[in-house]
C-alpha cells in the first residue's frame, strides 16, 4: 500500500483531557512519573536520568507522538501517553507508555481512561490507521481488563520477556481493529461522567 | 446474591468487605476511579453470567444502584 505520511496533530481535545506534544520541557515530569509508583509497570532504561530523558524528547522522529495530558479545568499535568511505532505501509500502530502522575491515579474523574480513548479515536478516526497493538505487563492485570472491556483482543503472550525492577514479567500482545473499536461514544457516555 | 456483589465490590475497590455497606457509594471509596469500576463490572458480569449494557455502567456508582442493575440484568438473561 501506497501511503503517504500523515502529521501527528500537537493537540488533541477531549472532554476532561486536552493532549499537548511532550517538548523538553515536559523531561523532569516525565522523570518523576516514571522514577515514581507509576512506573511500576514501564521498562527503565539504563542509567535513567533527567537529561536522559531530555535527550529522548529530542531524539523523537515523526515516525510517533508523545503527548503529555492536560486536565482541562486546570491545565495541570496529569500523564502522558503515546502513539509510536508506527507503520504507514500497514497503517498499523502502537498506543501506549500511558503514565499518570501518582495524585492522579486514584481519581474520580476518568482522566487515563479518556486519554486513551481519545487516542484511539484520533488514531483510527483521524489518521486512518487500520489496527493498533500494544503490550501489557502480565501482572498489569487491571489494565489488561481495561483494554479488553475496550475491545481489545489478546493476540499473543510472550513468557519472561522484558526484565522489570531485577525480575523478568510476561507480556501480553494486544490488538484493536478499527471495526472493532466501538468508541469514544458509547464507552465515553457509560463511563466518562 | 447481594453478599456476592458486596464481596466483588470490595475485592474491585481493594477493601475489607466490612467497607461495603448498604449505603456505600462512589464518594465513600477513595479508590473507585474508572479503571476499579471497569474491574467491577467485568467480575460482576463474570459472576453473574450477565451482560451490563454499555449505557448502564455509568449508572453503578452506589451499591443499592449496582443492585438493582445486576438484578435486573439478571432476570433479563434468565
Amino acid at each position: 500500500m501506497n501511503v503517504l505520511k500523515h502529521i501527528f496533530k500537537e493537540k488533541i481535545t477531549g472532554r476532561y483531557v486536552t493532549l499537548l506534544k511532550v517538548s523538553v520541557h515536559d523531561a523532569e515530569d516525565i522523570y518523576r512519573w516514571r522514577t515514581s509508583k507509576s512506573g511500576e509497570f514501564l521498562h527503565q532504561p539504563l542509567n535513567y536520568s533527567v537529561e536522559s530523558q531530555r535527550k529522548w524528547i529530542t531524539s523523537r522522529t515523526g515516525e510517533e507522538i508523545n503527548y503529555i495530558i492536560y486536565r482541562n479545568d486546570l491545565m495541570e499535568k496529569v500523564g502522558m501517553v503515546s502513539i509510536y511505532e508506527v507503520n504507514y505501509e500497514d497503517m498499523v500502530t502502537n498506543v501506549g507508555r500511558l503514565i499518570l502522575d501518582e495524585k492522579y491515579i486514584h481519581n474520580k474523574t476518568p482522566y487515563g481512561l479518556e486519554s486513551l480513548l481519545i487516542t484511539y479515536d484520533y488514531a483510527f478516526n483521524t489518521m486512518g490507521f487500520r489496527k493498533i497493538t500494544g503490550v501489557i505487563l502480565g501482572s498489569n492485570v487491571k489494565v489488561y481488563e481495561l483494554q479488553k472491556y475496550l475491545g481489545m483482543t489478546q493476540e499473543g503472550y510472550l513468557k519472561a520477556h522484558v526484565m522489570i525492577s531485577d525480575h523478568l514479567e510476561d507480556l501480553y500482545i494486544m490488538s484493536l481493529f478499527s471495526d472493532e473499536f466501538t468508541g469514544y461514544s458509547e464507552k465515553l457516555k457509560a463511563l466518562l461522567r | 446474591m447481594n453478599e456476592k456483589i458486596k464481596r466483588i465490590m470490595a475485592k474491585s475497590f481493594e477493601v475489607p468487605i466490612e467497607t461495603i455497606n448498604d449505603n456505600s457509594t462512589k464518594d465513600d471509596i477513595e479508590s473507585w476511579d474508572s479503571l476499579h469500576h471497569i474491574m467491577m463490572v467485568v467480575e460482576l458480569e463474570r459472576a453473574f453470567a450477565i451482560n451490563i449494557p454499555d449505557e448502564r455502567v455509568g449508572n453503578m456508582i452506589s451499591y443499592n444502584l449496582i443492585k438493582s442493575i445486576v438484578y435486573e440484568c439478571f432476570e433479563t438473561h434468565i
